[in-house]
C-alpha cells in the first residue's frame, strides 16, 4: 500500500496555497468568499485571480488538501448552489508545518535585524 | 440580452482556454464567481484582472494537465517494459533511417546552393538532341564568346574548364585539381576573394602575366594560411604564376561535371581567350547569373532564338547545336542520382509506416489489455475526450522518445554516411544535421506517434464501460478494432510487396551493368594521368622525346606486357573533347556525313595494352609522323554512322580543318561518354576518332599498363620508372582501371545496397507485423476454436481457417503492393539497366516469396490454435 503522505513534502508551499488553506481552516467556504477573505486579511494586497483559485483548488484537492463538500453538506442558506471548500485533517497539518516554517524562518530574520522584534 | 449577460457569456466561451476537464468542472463556478465580482467591483477592472488571468493561468494549467498525462504514460509504459521497447527500437530505427536519407537529400539536392541569390544561377549547356548527342555538351569558345555578345537574359555569364597543375613550392611536386577561368566568374557567382584582387579582364588577353588565385584550403594546407603569399610567385606546371588573391571555399565550379572525383579546385588562373580555334570544339562549361525579373524558360527561349540565329551564320560547325539551361542543383548531377536518390527517401519512408503499423497494432493490442482500466476511469468520472487526451500523450512521449533515439543514431551515423557515398556525388560535404533536417525528424516523429496514437486513443475514448468492467473484459473492443489490424495488415503487406520489387529490379539491373561488354580489357591493366613539364619540353618534338623515353623505361620493365597513352583512360576522369568530323565525299548522299565524336590522341601501343580489337586495316605506326600524311583511326560505332558498314578504311575525313585518311576501324569501347568525371556502364558506346600522337602532341594523358602482376606489387617500380625520366614528376591516380570502372557503378550499387537494405527491412517488420496480428486473432478466437475443437474439428481445418483468415488480407495487399510498383515503374525505369520495370518474372517471384513469407508468419499462431484445449478455452468465460 502507498505509504501515508508526509506533510513537509509539500513544502514550502505556494503563496495561494497557504492562504486558500487559512481561509477555509476555520469554516467551509466557497470560492468567492475565499477570494474575498484572503482580500481583506491582506488589506487587498493579495487578490487571488480566478484561474489562479480554481487552478489551486484542482491540485489542492488532488493532494488532498481540502475536500469538497456534498450536496447535504452545504449551508442551507446557500441557494446558488455553489461549491464548498473544507480543510482536510491532512490540509491542517500541512498547513500548520508551513506555519512552523515560517516561524522559524521570521525568527531567523529577527535574529540578524532583517524583521522588527526580538528573536 | 443585458451587457452584464453578453459579457458573462463571453467569458464562458473564453473559458475553453483551460484544459478541457478544468473548465468541465470550474466554469461554472467561475462564471458565478465573474457576476459576484461585476456586481461588487464594476465590469471594466473585472475584464483587466481577467484578461491578465487568462493568460497568465491558462498555460500554466495546460502545461500542469501536459505534465500529469506525461508522467502517467511514463508510469503505465513502465508496466509494459517489453512492449515500450520493442516499439521504441521500431520507431527509432524507422525514424533514424529516414532521417539519415533526407540529410542526403537535403544537403544533395534541396539546399540552396551557397551563393547570393543563388537561385538565379544557371548552367548554360550546348543541345545536341536533334543530332541524337543528348542536351548537356560543353560549349565551344566561340559560341561562347557570340552570346557574351549577344544574349539578353543574363546579367552575366562566366565559363570555365578543369586543369591539372604540378605545384613544385616545397619539396615533392604536387599534382592540384584547378580551373582556368573567366573573370567574369566572381560576379557570375557574386564571390569576392578573402584576401588580395579578383581576376580582370586584362588576366585574360593574350600575352598577359600568369597570375593565379589559391582556395582558402590550398592557403591553409600549403602555405599556413599566410596572407603574405598575396604578391608572391609560385611555380605551376614549371611557369612561375603570381597569387593575387585568396578565394573562399565557396568559390567553386558548379554545375555537372568536375575534374577529378569530388575535387573542387584549388587553384584558379585567368582563362586565356585564343580564338584561334573551331566553332565545333566543345571544351568550356559555362554558368550564367539570369537577370532580375527573368525566368528559366525565358532565358531557354532567348537562347533557343539565338542558337536559331547561330545555326544560320556557323552552318559548318552549328547545324543541329541548339542550347539548354538548366538550375545547377540538376545539371550538376547526372538525372538518375535524384531519382535514385528519391527513390530512397520513399523507400526509407514505407519502411517507417510499416514500422507505425506495426507499434500501432502493438497500441492496439494493449489498448485491449486495458480496457478495464479505461473502463474504471471512465466510470469514476473521466471523460472521454481526456481519456483520449491521454492515451494520446501515451503515445507521442512514445514517438518523441523514439525520435530521440532515432535522431541521435542519424546524427552518430552522419559521418559512416559521408564516407559510404560514392564521391562522384557532390556536394557530399554538405550532408549534415541542420535545423531542417531536425525539424523533418521532429516532424515525421511526430506525425508517427499522432498516427498510432490516433486510433487507439479514438477507440479507447469510445469504449464501451459495461463489457470492460465485466470479468474478462473482452468485449470492449470488437469488430472494429480488428478491422483496424486486417487494414494494417494490407497496408503493410502492400507497402512491402512495392519495396521487394524494386529492390528486386535494381538487383538485377546492377548485375547486368556488371555484366555488359565494355569493348576492351580492363584486368591487370593500370592507368594513370601524366603532365609533360612544360618548361623543360616546351614543344611538340620536346614534348614527344619526353613521352617516347617514358614509355620505353615502363615497357622494359618485367610483367609489362604493353604500355601506351591516350587523352584519357576509359571510366577515368580525365579531359573529354568531342569535335565534329565530315566525310566530304560522302555531303548529299549520307544523312550523317557529318557528326560528332569523342577525339582521343593515342600512341601507337595503345590498342594493346587497352585490348580494344582491331576490325580493319591498320593500327598507328612508325610511319605516322609529325609532317607525314595526316592519318585517323575511326571506332566501329563512328564508321557505322559514317558508312553505314564498318569499313572506312581508305576515306578521307575532314577534321579540325585538316583532311585525315582513315588507316583503321577499332572496336567500340565504353566509358567515354563525353564527360569529365570519367563514364558510366550504362551508356553506350560513344563514337570516337583516335588520331596520333606523334602528329598532335599532347602534354597531359593517361598512361595505359598492361602487366601480369597481380595486385599493387607493380605500382612501386612503375613510379621508380617515370622518376628515372624526370625525378620531380608527379604520377596521380596510378591505380587499376578496374577501380574505376568499379566507382562508376558505386552509385547504382549503392542505392540497390541501400533499397535491398529498406525491402529486408519492411520484409521483417511485415512478417512480425502479420504475426502479431495473427496471434492476437487467435487469442481472440480461443473459445470459438475451442468449441470447434471439441465438436470435432480436425488439426487441418484449424489451420486452416486460421491460415484463410491471415492470407485474405495479406494476398489483398500483395496485390495492392504490386499494383503499387507498376504504377511507379515510371520513376523506376529510369534507374534500370537493361531490365523492364515491368518485370513480370521479377512480380511473379515477389508475390511469389510474399505469398511464402506471409504463409510462414500464420503458421505459428494457426499451430497455436490447434494446441487450444477445448477445455480450458471454454471454462474461461
Amino acid at each position: 500500500m502507498v505509504s501515508p503522505p508526509n506533510p513537509d513534502d509539500l513544502l514550502p508551499l505556494p503563496v495561494a496555497t497557504f492562504h486558500i488553506l487559512v481561509a477555509v481552516a476555520d469554516q467551509d467556504r466557497h470560492g468567492y468568499a475565499i477570494m474575498q477573505d484572503v482580500a481583506t486579511r491582506t488589506n487587498g494586497v493579495l487578490k487571488l485571480s480566478p484561474g489562479t483559485l480554481y487552478g489551486s483548488i484542482r491540485r489542492m484537492l488532488d493532494e488532498g488538501l481540502i475536500a469538497e463538500l456534498s450536496d447535504r453538506q452545504r449551508p442551507d442558506e446557500d441557494d446558488e448552489r455553489r461549491r464548498y471548500y473544507r480543510i482536510t485533517p491532512f490540509g491542517r497539518s500541512v498547513a500548520q508545518a508551513e506555519a512552523a516554517r515560517l516561524a522559524t524562518l521570521l525568527r531567523q530574520a529577527k535574529a540578524v535585524g532583517l524583521a522588527p522584534g526580538r528573536a | 440580452m443585458s451587457k452584464s449577460r453578453i459579457g458573462e457569456r463571453v467569458y464562458r466561451r473564453l473559458l475553453r482556454l483551460y484544459p478541457r476537464d478544468f473548465s468541465d468542472d470550474y466554469a461554472d463556478e467561475m462564471t458565478r464567481l465573474y457576476r459576484d465580482r461585476v456586481r461588487g467591483e464594476g465590469v471594466a477592472s473585472v475584464w483587466l484582472a481577467l484578461v491578465v488571468d487568462l493568460v497568465s493561468t491558462a498555460p500554466r494549467e495546460q502545461c500542469s494537465t501536459l505534465v500529469q498525462d506525461v508522467r502517467h504514460a511514463g508510469r503505465t509504459w513502465r508496466r509494459t517494459p517489453v512492449l515500450a521497447v520493442a516499439a521504441i527500437l521500431t520507431l527509432a530505427l524507422g525514424v533514424g533511417a529516414n532521417t539519415a536519407v533526407f540529410s542526403v537529400v537535403h544537403g544533395v539536392l534541396l539546399r540552396p546552393l551557397p551563393y547570393p541569390d543563388a537561385n538565379r544561377l544557371v548552367e548554360v549547356f550546348e543541345d545536341n538532341s536533334r543530332a541524337g548527342g543528348g542536351p548537356f555538351f560543353r560549349v565551344s569558345l566561340l559560341n561562347y564568346l557570340s552570346w557574351v555578345e549577344r544574349a539578353q537574359s543574363f546579367e552575366a555569364l562566366a565559363a570555365f574548364n578543369g586543369r591539372d597543375f604540378t605545384l613544385t613550392e616545397h619539396g615533392d611536386p604536387e599534382r592540384v585539381l584547378g580551373s582556368a577561368v573567366t573573370a567574369s566568374l566572381f560576379k557570375v557567382l557574386g564571390v569576392a576573394p578573402i584576401v588580395g584582387r579578383p581576376l580582370t579582364d586584362d588576366d585574360e588577353k593574350l600575352g598577359a602575366a600568369p597570375v593565379a588565385l589559391l582556395a582558402e584550403s590550398l592557403w591553409a594546407r600549403a602555405f599556413g594560411g599566410d596572407p603574405a603569399i598575396v604578391g608572391r610567385t609560385i611555380t605551376l606546371n614549371g611557369v612561375r604564376h603570381q597569387v593575387i588573391g585568396i578565394v573562399p571555399t565557396g568559390f567553386r565550379e558548379i554545375g555537372r561535371t568536375q575534374i577529378g572525383a569530388a575535387g573542387a579546385g584549388q587553384i584558379f588562373v585567368p582563362m586565356t581567350m585564343d580564338t584561334a580555334q573551331n566553332r565545333g570544339n566543345h571544351t568550356l562549361r559555362v554558368v550564367g547569373r539570369l537577370r532580375h525579373q527573368v525566368s528559366l524558360d525565358q532565358a531557354r527561349d532567348d537562347m533557343r532564338r539565338l542558337a536559331t540565329s547561330m545555326e544560320d551564320e556557323f552552318p559548318a560547325t552549328n547545324r543541329n547545336w541548339s542550347v539548354w539551361i538548366e538550375r545547377p542543383q540538376y545539371s550538376m548531377f547526372d538525372p538518375r542520382v535524384r531519382t535514385s536518390l528519391l527513390v530512397l527517401l520513399g523507400a526509407v519512408g514505407g519502411v517507417l509506416l510499416i514500422a507505425c503499423a506495426n507499434v500501432a497494432n502493438l497500441v492496439l493490442a494493449r489498448a485491449t489489455g486495458r480496457q478495464r482500466e479505461l473502463a474504471l476511469r471512465a466510470a469514476l468520472g473521466a471523460r472521454p475526450a481526456r481519456l483520449a487526451r491521454q492515451l494520446l500523450t501515451e503515445n507521442i512521449s512514445l514517438a518523441v522518445i523514439s525520435g530521440a533515439c532515432g535522431l541521435t543514431v542519424a546524427g552518430l551515423s552522419m559521418e559512416a554516411l559521408r564516407t559510404l557515398i560514392p564521391a562522384t556525388i557532390p556536394r557530399v560535404d554538405e550532408i549534415r544535421l541542420d535545423g531542417t533536417v531536425l525539424f523533418f525528424g521532429l516532424f515525421i516523429t511526430t506525425a508517427c506517434g499522432v498516427f498510432f496514437g490516433m486510433v487507439p486513443a479514438l477507440r479507447g475514448a469510445r469504449a464501451n464501460l459495461l463489457p470492460g468492467l465485466t470479468p474478462n473484459g473482452k468485449g470492449a473492443i470488437g469488430p472494429s478494432h480488428q478491422r483496424w489490424r486486417h487494414g494494417l495488415v494490407v497496408a503493410q503487406t502492400g507497402l512491402a510487396t512495392m519495396l521487394v520489387v524494386v529492390a528486386a529490379l535494381l538487383l538485377q539491373s546492377l548485375v547486368r551493368l556488371q555484366q555488359v561488354p565494355l569493348g576492351f580489357e580492363p584486368g591487370g591493366v593500370l592507368t594513370a594521368r601524366v603532365s609533360t613539364p612544360q618548361a623543360r619540353y616546351p614543344n611538340g618534338p620536346a614534348m614527344l622525346e619526353f613521352q617516347r623515353r617514358l614509355l620505353g623505361s615502363i615497357e622494359t620493365l618485367p610483367s609489362v606486357q604493353g604500355v601506351g597513352f591516350m587523352t584519357s583512360a576509359p571510366f577515368a576522369p580525365g579531359v573529354r573533347r568531342t569535335a565534329t568530323v565530315e566525310d566530304r565525299a560522302m555531303a548529299g548522299r549520307s544523312l550523317e556525313a557529318r557528326t560528332s565524336a569523342l577525339e582521343q590522341v593515342v600512341s601507337p601501343g595503345l590498342f594493346r595494352a587497352l585490348g580494344v580489337p582491331l576490325l580493319a586495316g591498320r593500327v598507328f605506326g612508325a610511319q605516322d609522323r609529325a609532317g607525314s600524311p595526316l592519318v585517323a583511326i575511326v571506332s566501329e560505332s563512328l564508321a557505322r554512322r559514317l558508312w553505314t558498314n564498318a569499313d572506312g578504311v581508305g576515306r578521307v575525313l575532314e577534321f579540325d580543318g585538316r583532311s585525315h585518311e582513315i588507316v583503321g576501324v577499332v572496336g567500340d569501347t565504353r566509358g567515354s561518354d563525353g564527360t569529365a568525371r570519367g563514364g558510366s556502364l550504362d551508356r553506350g558506346p560513344q563514337p570516337v576518332l583516335y588520331i596520333s600522337s606523334a602528329q598532335f602532341p599532347q602534354g597531359t594523358v593517361s598512361l595505359v599498363i598492361r602487366t601480369d602482376a597481380t595486385g599493387h606489387a607493380i605500382l612501386p617500380a612503375i613510379r621508380a620508372a617515370v622518376r628515372e625520366i624526370e625525378p620531380t614528376l608527379p604520377i596521380p591516380d596510378l591505380r587499376p582501371l578496374g577501380d574505376w570502372i568499379a566507382e562508376s557503378a558505386a552509385a547504382p550499387r549503392l542505392t540497390t545496397t541501400l533499397a535491398g537494405a529498406f525491402a529486408g527491412a519492411a520484409l521483417f517488420l511485415t512478417v512480425v507485423g502479420i504475426y502479431g496480428v495473427m496471434s492476437y486473432a487467435v487469442s481472440q478466437r480461443t473459445q470459438e476454436i475451442g468449441v470447434r475443437v471439441a465438436l470435432g474439428a480436425r488439426r487441418i481445418s484449424v489451420i486452416r481457417l486460421v491460415l484463410r483468415s491471415g492470407m485474405t488480407w495479406a494476398s489483398g495487399g500483395i496485390v495492392l503492393g504490386l499494383i503499387g510498383a507498376w504504377s511507379i515503374s515510371r520513376v523506376v525505369s529510369s534507374l534500370l539497366f537493361d531490365v523492364s520495370a515491368t518485370d513480370p518474372v521479377t512480380f511473379a517471384l515477389t508475390a511469389l516469396a510474399l505469398t511464402v513469407v506471409a504463409v510462414l508468419a500464420c503458421t505459428m499462431p494457426a499451430l497455436r490454435a490447434t494446441r487450444i484445449d477445448p477445455v480450458i478455452a471454454l471454462r474461461a468465460d
